[in-house]
């Protein structure tokens, strides 16, 4: 693996970045205060991951997992069905454990676009175009073909099946209720708000809005630009090489958008566009993590919980025919 | 059975912090030598918020939707298609707030009235830079660097 072999360097060099004290320089570490966030352009060499899944940022250790989120959303969807099951109807009949694999793998590739496309394997086929397994294994079904009486019994809405008592807010609140009593804090509000369960994911998304016009950004673009340039390509940023119009008005990935985005993910590495955005990012995270750390340490315990709530709940649900026991 | 991937811990930097102030050479040796953990990696923004089948988007049938306004409000626009590397529709002339002017860059909430995918809309055309996403049949307000500022969107993970 190609941190392998520079992780002690990566690991002080990176050190020495974020604490603003430059360290070949001998500056002393009472000097950070004086230092602005994130803006100090570093001599010292960066880590040099090959792609955004070697690297934690620090907000990670606030939010749940992608296999955890994946775990969720799997139990979720299950509940409903088994629910529904007992209704007698047949919800979501392609849904399987396999669910929970499939989610982390989409997750891994959204990931790897968070600084422009850079899953080398990925973009042999599909350029910058999202790779077709995305979409998943099931057809998307609308909610509105669902029959009236699966609805009523999904929603709690409307007239329930004859004969057949459907849980307060149907199965869908029937779920929501049985994960939160597994301390799955499924019906938080997440968005907007001063909700703590919201915290993590506005900082997260300000920390990567900042650091893409921080200086050692803006200087790592200019240098993954240059490399670009070499190959006949011209665009400010990977994001820019990511919308031109010749690959979005195109339903399919030409021989050119595929051969532009391996030149970009070559040049990503020679400029290690991900090394730099990684000290830069996780720079601006630290700040907000200490800057609310109260309420940092409240979310890390109910992150805790809801860890804690999704290994019972899934060692507790009944196995789906023709599958193996639930992970664990 | 699910295998949580090892993948080699750079650390962050709150816990490089923690290694440097007890001593700068002791952090490598912890990351070389015990065995790594799963990585934990911040996943985009889940912005579920209540459930979805209320709204316009639902009734109407589309797989999604993003309205101008929060909460579902305002104009909408809907679409059945997989996937808009960049989001060129206009919000239809129906006389909510927002009629007539383009989607993009200008949606303050996001339906998702699929039974069984997940909705994500980017910062960026063609699906990079960070994104707020649904889980199936959830509604919810996009965050303040998506909130006007969404420029590609789909559906995704379907079961």
């Amino acid at each position: 693996m190609r941190l392998g072999g520079t992780t002690i360097l990566a690991v002080m060099s990176l050190g020495c970045v974020l604490a603003g004290a430059g360290c070949a320089s001998g500056r002393s570490a009472a000097a950070p205060a004086a230092v602005r966030p994130a803006s100090t352009p570093s001599a010292a060499p960066t880590p040099t991951p090959s792609s955004v899944l070697q690297y934690q940022l620090p907000l990670a250790a606030y939010q749940l997992t992608a296999l955890q989120n994946a775990e969720e959303d799997y139990l979720a969807q299950r509940l409903e069905q088994l629910c529904l099951g007992k209704l007698g109807f047949s919800f979501l009949p392609g849904l399987s454990e396999k669910a929970i694999a499939q989610g982390v793998r989409i997750t891994d590739e959204f990931e790897s676009r968070l600084y422009g496309v850079s899953d080398p394997v990925a973009v042999r086929t599909y350029g910058y175009h999202l790779p077709s397994w995305a979409q998943g294994t099931g057809k998307p079904v609308s909610a509105a073909d669902l029959g009236a009486a699966e609805w009523a019994a999904l929603t709690g809405n409307g007239p329930a099946p004859a004969g057949r008592p459907v849980p307060r807010g149907g199965c869908s609140g029937q779920a929501e209720h049985e994960l939160q009593q597994a301390g799955i804090n499924a019906t938080t509000q997440r968005s907007g708000g001063s909700d703590l369960s919201t915290l993590a994911g506005s900082a997260q998304l300000a920390s990567f809005e900042h650091a893409q016009s921080s200086p050692p950004v803006r200087a790592v673009f200019a240098r993954w630009s240059a490399c670009m340039r070499r190959y006949g390509d011209h665009y400010a940023t990977p994001f820019t090489a990511a919308a031109d119009p010749r690959w979005t008005r195109s339903a399919t990935p030409s021989r050119l958008e595929i051969q532009t985005a391996g030149h970009d993910i070559g040049c990503k590495f020679r400029a290690n566009v991900l090394g730099v955005e990684f000290v830069v990012v996780s720079r601006y995270q630290d700040q907000a993590i200490t800057a609310r750390a109260a309420a940092f340490a409240q979310v890390k315990k109910i992150i805790a919980s809801e860890a804690l709530g999704l290994r019972r709940l899934m060692a507790s649900l009944p196995t789906q025919p023709g599958q193996n026991a639930a992970p664990s | 059975m699910i295998k949580r991937r090892q993948r080699f811990l750079v650390a962050s930097a709150a816990v490089l912090g923690t290694f440097l102030g007890a001593g700068a050479m002791t952090a490598p040796a912890m990351a070389g030598t015990h065995p790594a953990p799963a990585v934990q990696r911040a996943t985009g923004t889940l912005i579920d918020r209540a459930f979805e089948g209320e709204t316009n988007c639902g009734v109407s049938g589309w797989h999604y939707c993003l309205f101008y306004s929060q909460n579902t409000y305002g104009a909408w626009w809907g679409s059945n298609q997989q996937n808009f590397g960049t989001i060129t529709a206009t919000f239809p002339l129906d006389h909510n707030p927002g009629q007539g002017q383009p989607v993009r860059n200008n949606a303050a909430s996001m339906a998702d009235n699929t039974e069984n995918c997940n909705v994500t809309t980017w910062v960026y055309p063609n699906f990079t830079g960070d994104f707020n996403w649904l889980k199936p049949m959830w509604w919810g307000n996009l965050t303040s660097t998506l909130r006007n500022n969404e420029a590609s969107i789909s559906y995704n993970n379907c079961t």
